[in-house]
């Protein structure tokens, strides 16, 4: 559990950092942030490929890609805090933000397919495993829909007036992206539950 | 605390009296990855009838030698 809190940090505050207008660079920040995804990826990959008690592929799959995706959402979602609710679709702030993003998310694909490792890439349990956390992960946007309805109806008054629809669409995104970090989430707890479990009957 | 299915095995044994077979070992002759033996080993996790076929097959035994109920469910007469 403590290393996926560590995960879910250090990946939020990397996204909330790339998104920063402060941070100037000559080239796309997008860029910045896939190649310290990638060379995070791979480091990871080294690191594993020596270690004797290394996670098998489909956790090192869920664990990368947690990382991966969360740095998309803390981006996305920062970038658009800073845009504001009236974003217009056609504007450089917005391009900005949708390259950089689709950037971010080639590279968490790429994080995925990196962690790659020898041996069956998944089996029986980790597909028992990776369908709990589709259904908590279905729940989960099922309950993020059924809050952004309800405000949809009720929300008069508040800043859901001024919201584009470009700015509507955005947050179904971020809606989306959520319910991948809940499964993601639930993948590596139900792992680290397993391991704990097998360390107890030891 | 941990939660045990109401199946039990006995792969642990059976891989000793085996030339002390490696999970490693017995994860790749069934296909599946070593956490999984683990968990199995553990009773944590109950296999499917076809994986559980294939580890029985490894040691040539059959299912009912390699698996057992920890307790039989009360199932109400035919």
């Amino acid at each position: 559990m403590q290393r996926i809190l560590i995960v879910l940090f250090a990946s939020s505050l990397f996204g909330v950092v790339l998104a920063q207008p402060g941070l100037d660079l000559p080239f796309r920040k997008g860029l910045l942030g896939a190649a310290v995804m990638l060379a995070l990826a791979w480091g990871a990959r080294s690191h594993w490929a020596e270690s004797a008690d290394a996670p098998e592929a489909p956790e090192r799959r869920a664990l990368l890609s947690l990382f991966g995706t969360m740095v998309v959402l803390a981006h996305l979602m920062t970038s658009l805090w800073q845009i504001g609710p009236a974003m217009d679709l056609h504007s450089p702030a917005s391009h900005a933000m949708g390259t950089d993003s689709w950037i971010l998310v080639g590279a968490s694909l790429l994080m995925g397919w990196m962690a790659r490792a020898p041996g069956p890439s998944g089996d029986e349990r980790d597909r028992h495993i990776a369908a709990n956390a589709m259904l908590l992960g279905h729940y989960g946007l099922l309950l993020q829909l059924l809050l952004f309805v309800l405000w949809l109806a009720f929300g008069r008054g508040t800043v859901l007036e001024q919201m584009s629809r470009a700015m509507l669409a955005q947050l179904l995104i971020c809606f989306w992206i959520v319910s991948c970090v809940i499964h993601e989430v639930t993948c590596l707890y139900a792992y680290a539950r397993d391991r704990r479990w097998a360390g107890e009957a030891e | 605390m941990t939660i045990a299915t109401p199946i039990g095995n006995h792969l642990r044994r059976l891989r000793f009296e085996h030339g002390e077979m490696s999970q490693q070992a017995l994860a790749k002759a069934v296909g599946i990855t070593r956490q999984t033996i683990v968990a199995l080993e553990g009773g944590h996790y109950a296999p499917s009838l076809e994986l559980a076929m294939k580890l029985a097959l490894v040691f040539k035994l059959t299912v009912d030698e390699t698996f057992f109920w920890r307790e039989p469910p009360d199932l109400p007469p035919v």
